[in-house]
């Protein structure tokens, strides 16, 4: 072939330039340790990142809603274990008002005191946390019970995704401990009411039956309190998913879009001894002795 | 007789051409690095024998010396056709694949607030707002969400439409450029016309001309035809001459109504009739550029106006079924939107529902607000349902696939882009050794002319001696 003066100068140029655009291309990739920069550096890898960004971020927020449906159950099981103790409390005040040595002005502050007590129930039952009422149901921003211990609110749970297609409840039905007026719950508070008006009046016969009373109603309380502790188990299951997620996820998207550094740095390396070797070879190609030296 | 006059005349004729291989050679060597120039070379013939008397009945032929015969250009017309042709294969995927990278940023996942992360936050603030509906912060951060979403839909559509405006200026450059070649290639013409009649050949006016074609078809299909006059006749994008002898007709550009008041191509005839084009430029890289302003860009655009109008469709109907804090219920959140087309753009959130947050419809009972947040926890599901319209994948999953094309696209012109490239040297490697100066060769002829000279002129210095003896004779 017969080799034209120019041809000897593009020739280089352009075996130069190209050796010179993927060293950029590779360093690059290293810098930024990503292959994918771009979605045409790899369309399908870039819409399968894009497919577990998505996830990641939705299993963020999962985990933020079982954060808060944790904390909602934790108040509830802190309530309910509280409103239990409460009962038995009282419960041992009115076995102490059955003593047929007490006089009624002892009796009367054994009434005092489960009249009190009666008052902590109430504001447990009314326990508000994050701006809300917990035992309410869906009626959330007023107290569920008033001032006369009358139920307002009604019967719904709320309900938090913590997982694709998996729902907890983050709320529990505040009437189905302490009575909503609905037949089948014993209204505790009205329990109360009438076991302080026993005691004080000392009539053992009543005070026997609220006793007996009483009892269902800490069932009623302990059984609302399991059910927590049963969304609070389904919650865990939900967080060690979401925890196992959150730290796959990452991993995966690293096997799609990071450099593979040790074949980066290799084909670096060889783009670098070829980029070398081009420049050397068309140093002498455009030094290159032509019959112009000799005549 | 043969006098020594004669002989002078020969040595003199020889000399002539000796120094017009010389001055070729020069002219090459001086153009060796000049773009498009194909070497020259000289013709040499010997110019007509004369009869002569040789004896008393003897009549012979004897030479007259020699003669330039024409001074040619290395030239092979079937390389450059092929060079043609690589040049508009080349110039279509470098035009579509320059146009489609500033299209690809749009749907970089690295630059924040894509569609698609939009998306992902809008139904995270849906997720987040199910925790607490009655709270009026988590309404506002929805609210916020959701115009993040409909925004960035919004960018989309403006930004893309921005895109075809700048493959619009630079349309406009490129039809300005094509009319300038024109003139070059009609004034080439002229000059070709008048030099070639006396005929000689017009290699310097014949490369110009070759580089104005080989430049428009960069830019547009272009087929060439050179006449037997020597002029060339320039035809665009099936058969619209451009330039016809040394008659000039001119392309221009113009706002399409029809096409969102993106520019269309107009052919103005010799005749003045002023033709659409648009359409009939489907290579170089104008026909690139075309291709992506209008098939390209306006495809993917079109999934974008679906997802948009599907996405406000679903969240529009989930969200009228739904009650707000007031207990009213049957709003829409989005601004409903009347067609498909242009639906990214027009994606807007209801100002009613913007001016008050306690309209959201969170509660699926108007009698369980605030705490009703089972309208929600339907939305959140809006999420991974598969939508029909979509080709039965969700929300996410279609942009997803939107972006991919985009990517393929862009890598795929790419691709063809590099392979037209390294075909277009390769063919052009040919076109220089055949057509281009090499130093070597042109030192050979250096020498050989030289040589010529030097025996010519050593002729010329015997004759000089025979015409000195002559005299010599007579004195």
């Amino acid at each position: 072939m017969r080799v034209s003066e120019k041809q000897r100068f593009i020739i280089s140029q352009t075996r130069i330039g190209k050796q010179r655009t993927r060293q950029i291309e590779l360093s690059e990739q290293l810098s930024s340790g990503l292959r994918i920069n771009k979605p045409s550096d790899d369309s399908l890898g870039a819409k399968k990142l894009a497919a577990l960004n998505s996830e990641h971020r939705r299993v963020e927020q999962h985990t933020r809603n079982i954060g808060s449906a944790r904390h909602l159950l934790n108040s509830a099981d802190n309530a309910l274990s509280e409103s239990s103790n409460t009962l038995y409390r009282t419960k041992e005040l009115a076995i102490r008002g059955l003593n047929s040595a007490m006089t009624p002005a002892d009796r009367g502050f054994l009434a005092e005191e489960i009249l009190s007590l009666k008052e902590h129930l109430h504001s447990l039952a009314n326990t508000r946390t994050n701006n809300r009422y917990i035992f309410g149901g869906y009626v959330s921003t007023t107290p569920p019970y008033d001032n006369v211990f009358a139920f307002r609110g009604d019967t719904n749970v709320t309900q938090y995704e913590v997982g694709d297609g998996e729902l907890v409840k983050a709320t529990t039905p505040g009437g189905a401990a302490f009575g909503d007026g609905t037949a089948g719950t014993i209204d505790v508070f009205d329990n109360l009411t009438r076991l302080e008006e026993a005691v004080r009046n000392g009539i053992e016969v009543d005070m026997q039956n609220e006793l007996a009373l009483l009892e269902t109603s800490l069932e009623q309380v302990i059984s609302v309190r399991q059910h927590v502790g049963l969304e609070m188990n389904r919650l865990d299951g939900a967080e060690s998913v979401a925890s196992y997620l959150k730290t796959r996820l990452p991993d995966t998207m690293s096997g799609i879009q990071d450099v593979d550094f040790t074949a980066a740095v290799s084909e670096m390396k060889m783009v670098e001894n070829a980029l070398q070797a081009t420049i050397a070879t068309s140093s002498r190609l455009m030094k290159g002795t032509s019959l112009l030296d000799y005549i | 007789m043969l006098g020594l006059k004669n002989t002078l005349w020969n040595t003199v004729s020889g000399m002539n051409v000796s120094q017009a291989g010389l001055s070729t050679v020069g002219h090459n060597l001086a153009n060796a690095d000049t773009e498009g120039y194909s070497r020259q070379k000289v013709h040499i013939g010997n110019r007509g024998p004369l009869q002569v008397h040789t004896g008393s009945e003897q009549i012979s032929q004897a030479g007259q010396g020699a003669r330039v015969e024409n001074i040619n250009r290395a030239h092979s017309t079937f390389l450059e056709r092929q060079l043609l042709r690589d040049r508009l294969d080349r110039g279509f995927f470098d035009g579509q694949s320059g146009a489609l990278r500033l299209f690809e940023r749009l749907f970089d996942e690295g630059s924040s607030n894509t569609v698609g992360t939009a998306m992902d936050d809008f139904f995270n603030s849906v997720r987040e707002l199910s925790q607490d509906p009655s709270s009026d912060g988590h309404r506002d951060m929805f609210l916020e969400r959701t115009r993040d979403v409909t925004r960035s839909f919004n960018r989309v559509a403006q930004d893309s439409h921005r895109v075809q405006e700048d493959i619009d200026r630079s349309l406009q450059a490129k039809i300005e450029r094509i009319n300038e070649l024109g003139e070059v290639i009609r004034n080439a013409n002229a000059r070709i016309g008048s030099i070639e009649a006396v005929g000689l050949t017009a290699n310097d006016s014949r490369d110009h001309r070759d580089m104005a074609v080989k430049e428009i078809a960069e830019l547009a299909n272009v087929r060439v035809l050179i006449h037997r006059d020597g002029s060339a006749q320039i035809d665009l994008a099936n058969g619209f001459t451009l330039v016809q002898g040394t008659t000039l007709a001119s392309l221009r550009t113009l706002p399409d109504p029809a096409n969102g008041g993106l520019r269309a191509v107009q052919h103005i005839g010799l005749n003045g009739v002023a033709t659409d084009i648009t359409d009939s430029i489907t290579r170089g890289e104008i026909g690139g550029l075309l291709e992506a302003r209008d098939t390209t860009i306006p495809d993917r655009m079109a999934e974008i106006d679906n997802l948009a109008f599907t996405f406000t469709q679903e969240v529009n109907a989930i969200h009228q079924g739904g009650f707000g804090l007031d207990g009213l219920g049957g709003r829409d959140l989005l601004t409903p939107i009347g067609a498909v087309n242009g639906a990214a753009l027009a994606m807007a959130v209801e100002p009613g529902v913007l001016a008050n947050p306690d309209q959201v419809a969170a509660a699926t009972d108007p009698l369980a607000v605030p705490g009703d947040n089972r309208n929600l926890l339907r939305l959140a599901d809006l999420q991974m349902a598969r939508q029909g319209v979509l080709g039965d994948v969700s929300l996410n999953h279609f942009y997803g696939e939107v972006v991919r094309r985009v990517g393929s696209d862009v890598a795929q012109n790419q691709t063809y882009a590099e392979f037209h490239q390294a075909r277009f040297e390769q063919s052009d490697a040919l076109r220089e050794s055949i057509e281009g100066v090499s130093l070597d060769d042109e030192m050979v002829d250096l020498s050989r002319y030289q040589k010529h000279f030097e025996a010519s002129a050593r002729v010329m210095d015997t004759v000089n001696r025979l015409m000195d003896e002559i005299l010599q004779l007579v004195r």
